[in-house]
């Protein structure tokens, strides 16, 4: 296969070799992948994802050696996480390649899983940024500046260029009026150079999730050698088809954005964080959720809409909850939206519950008042009054199916390079920094890991 | 003629004032009626979540009882207040003192467990042992929503106006659970083994 593809002929293919995946058409899919693989360079973004289909699609067909020549392929990657994932993956193609446990303690697995994880302090982050990633942010910030002069420096062309096309054609032809001739320009100039910009501010974005947004992770889910859940949590600063479906399914299953289980007719979701704290499966992403109306194809084929609108654009987060419930429960902050109970009458019955603090901040809506009360233990209220400050912004959260989903709306794209600020700052690395812990930590803060049995 | 339609304006103010009070009325007996029926409904939910704890009892003991040889006591204890429970012809009160002693002595139980490894190790025992914490959760829950139900049936008989409807309907107040004293205090496992 040619090794010039464009972009969206990668994903195309990829789309077309996951759906055969899906389907149990693993030929197809193997050979979709294999000639994908041989066509993209390994730094491309799929690259991962499609060597990771591959192994799946190998496994499926019961082509083990295969999977596992690629899987060992991968366990040996410079990239952290991809390895890692390598090395979990093997283990589940055979038993050979599981991990020696750890005899230096005596406590048995499942406790030791469970052991609390110290939260980072933001002097460690410090150090670790000064160890780790001084390197990447002086790359990172000479690319800022070089975006920065391109976009300033083409902004000036443009503004230049129509000036001195009409002193060149008023020398040869003359004309009188010149305000018709820098109108077209405008209606040329302006989209390319908005287009050019685009461009411009996309490739000073590549590589800054893998090399930063994606240590930070693994800095903050580094719990010390000696703790086995250490190398649980992964990144992808994107995921696709299986694992999206996946977050429209739990977004619409959630509740917490509308009534209705009608699932969202757009959602994107960037910065995934997913594995297991302990014994908790956690995963959170950013994530866009729209409703789009009137659609349509424009003249140029693309997909056009008469209304969009925003359903939710922040972080949500899924985890199993520890206890068995099968009520919904619903916990709200209490602003004057959340208090008419015209309006929330589908989330149940209101809870009034002990803790004043917890009500000051909160509105609670269940359709058992036993069961809400079983999952609003004491212990949590305070935990989610003490989350709520840490936080410092509306937390929505459901509790249904026996999952514990978390909602924090954000106004503003998160994990994303700044333009207009250095790089070589710490405030913004302290902010990806906080908003990652905030979300990794809510095992430890709600504690999660808690088995009420033991 | 005028006359008249003072009498008539007057009429139908009073009318309309003897409307609201009829319907002010209704709704604080509706009102009354739904806080007294809340109370006895969140009662059921804890005697529901108490027998379920007593079914687990027995099993619990017979599991337990060949392996906790020095804890004879204490099984024998659990017994014979469930024995009491379940014999029915006790007062509400005593019912409740009975139900927060077995809660007592559940606890030493499953704390008494740690101390035999073989015990603890055994998967139905923890299977039991987990039952039990989930249902001492649930109890725990239940008795919350009682005392929610309570208080608002309490503070609906002591308010104005719902008290005039309250005495006219010779509602009584309810009592809270409340903890015993000694629940209050940590368990004292090294106690417990003496």
């Amino acid at each position: 296969m040619d090794r010039s593809l464009s972009v969206s002929e990668i994903d195309r293919l990829y789309i077309q070799g996951d759906r055969n995946l899906h389907q149990g058409k693993f030929e197809p899919a193997i050979a979709t992948f294999e000639a994908l693989l041989a066509s993209i360079d390994p730094d491309e973004r799929l690259y991962f994802d499609v060597q990771r289909s591959l192994i799946k699609a190998y496994q499926q067909n019961e082509e083990l050696e295969k999977a596992i020549a690629l899987c060992q392929l991968i366990a040996e990657s410079e990239v952290a996480s991809t390895a890692l994932w390598g090395r979990n993956f093997l283990a589940v193609l055979s038993p050979k390649f599981l991990a020696p446990i750890e005899t230096e303690t005596e406590a048995p697995a499942s406790e030791q899983l469970a052991k609390p994880t110290k939260p980072k302090t933001l002097a460690e982050f410090k150090q670790f940024c000064q160890n780790n990633l001084l390197v990447e942010l002086k790359a990172l910030e000479n690319k800022r500046k070089y975006t920065l002069k391109t976009l300033f420096g083409s902004a000036i062309i443009c503004l230049i260029l129509p000036r001195f096309l009409v002193w060149v054609l008023s020398y040869w032809i003359g004309i009188n009026n010149p305000l018709p001739f820098y109108l077209l320009c405008a209606i040329v100039l302006i989209p390319a150079w908005i287009v050019f910009c685009k461009g411009a501010i996309y490739s000073y974005r590549v590589g800054f999730k893998r090399n930063i947004i994606e240590n930070i992770v693994d800095f903050i889910g580094d719990c010390g050698a000696s703790h086995r859940h250490r190398d649980w949590l992964h990144y992808a600063a994107h995921l696709f088809i299986e694992n999206k479906r996946q977050t429209i399914e739990a977004l619409t299953r959630s509740q917490i954005i509308r009534s209705e289980l009608r699932e969202p007719d757009y959602l994107a979701q960037e910065d995934c964080v997913y594995g297991k704290i302990g014994n908790t499966e956690i995963f959170f992403a950013e994530v866009f959720a729209e409703n789009r109306r009137g659609g349509h194809l424009d003249e140029f084929g693309r997909e056009k809409y008469l209304r969009k609108s925003m359903l939710f654009h922040g972080l949500f987060f899924e985890a199993k909850f520890v206890k068995n419930f099968v009520s919904r429960t619903f916990v709200m902050p209490n602003d004057v939206k959340n208090n008419i109970p015209l309006i929330n009458n589908w989330r149940g019955d209101i809870v009034n519950l002990e803790d004043p603090e917890f009500e000051r901040l909160f509105r609670v809506y269940g359709d058992n008042q036993i069961e809400s009360r079983y999952l609003l233990s004491t212990n949590l209220m305070s935990r989610l009054t003490e989350f709520e400050r840490k936080a410092g912004r509306k937390v929505y959260l459901s509790f249904i199916d026996g999952f514990l989903y978390i909602a924090i709306p954000y106004r503003h794209r998160l994990f994303e390079p700044r333009l207009f600020k250095s790089m070589m700052s710490f405030t913004p690395l302290k902010e990806y920094f906080l908003d990652l812990q905030l979300m990794i930590g809510i095992v430890e803060d709600l504690n999660l890991n808690r088995r009420i049995w033991m | 003629m005028s006359f008249i339609y003072t009498l008539l304006s007057v009429a139908i103010v009073f009318l309309l004032i003897g409307c609201a009070i009829f319907i002010l009325g209704v709704k604080i007996y509706n009102g009354l009626v739904y806080k007294k029926n809340q109370v006895s409904k969140s009662f059921s939910s804890v005697d529901v979540l108490l027998k379920k704890r007593w079914d687990l009892i027995p099993n619990l003991v017979s599991v337990v009882k060949k392996h906790m040889e020095f804890e004879q006591q204490t099984l024998a204890e659990i017994t014979r207040l469930r024995s009491q429970v379940m014999s029915g012809n006790i007062s509400e009160d005593r019912r409740l003192t009975l139900e927060n002693q077995i809660s007592r002595t559940m606890g030493n139980v499953v704390a008494l467990v740690e101390n035999y490894p073989e015990l603890k190790s055994d998967r139905h025992v923890s299977q039991l042992i987990a039952s039990l914490n989930e249902t001492e959760e649930q109890i725990s829950a239940a008795r919350r929503f009682y005392n929610t139900s309570v208080t608002d049936y309490n503070n609906a008989l002591e308010m104005f106006p719902s008290n005039i409807v309250a005495g006219y309907l010779r509602y009584q107040q309810k009592e809270l659970f409340v903890t015993p004293a000694e629940e209050k205090n940590n368990v004292n496992v090294g106690e417990l083994l003496n």
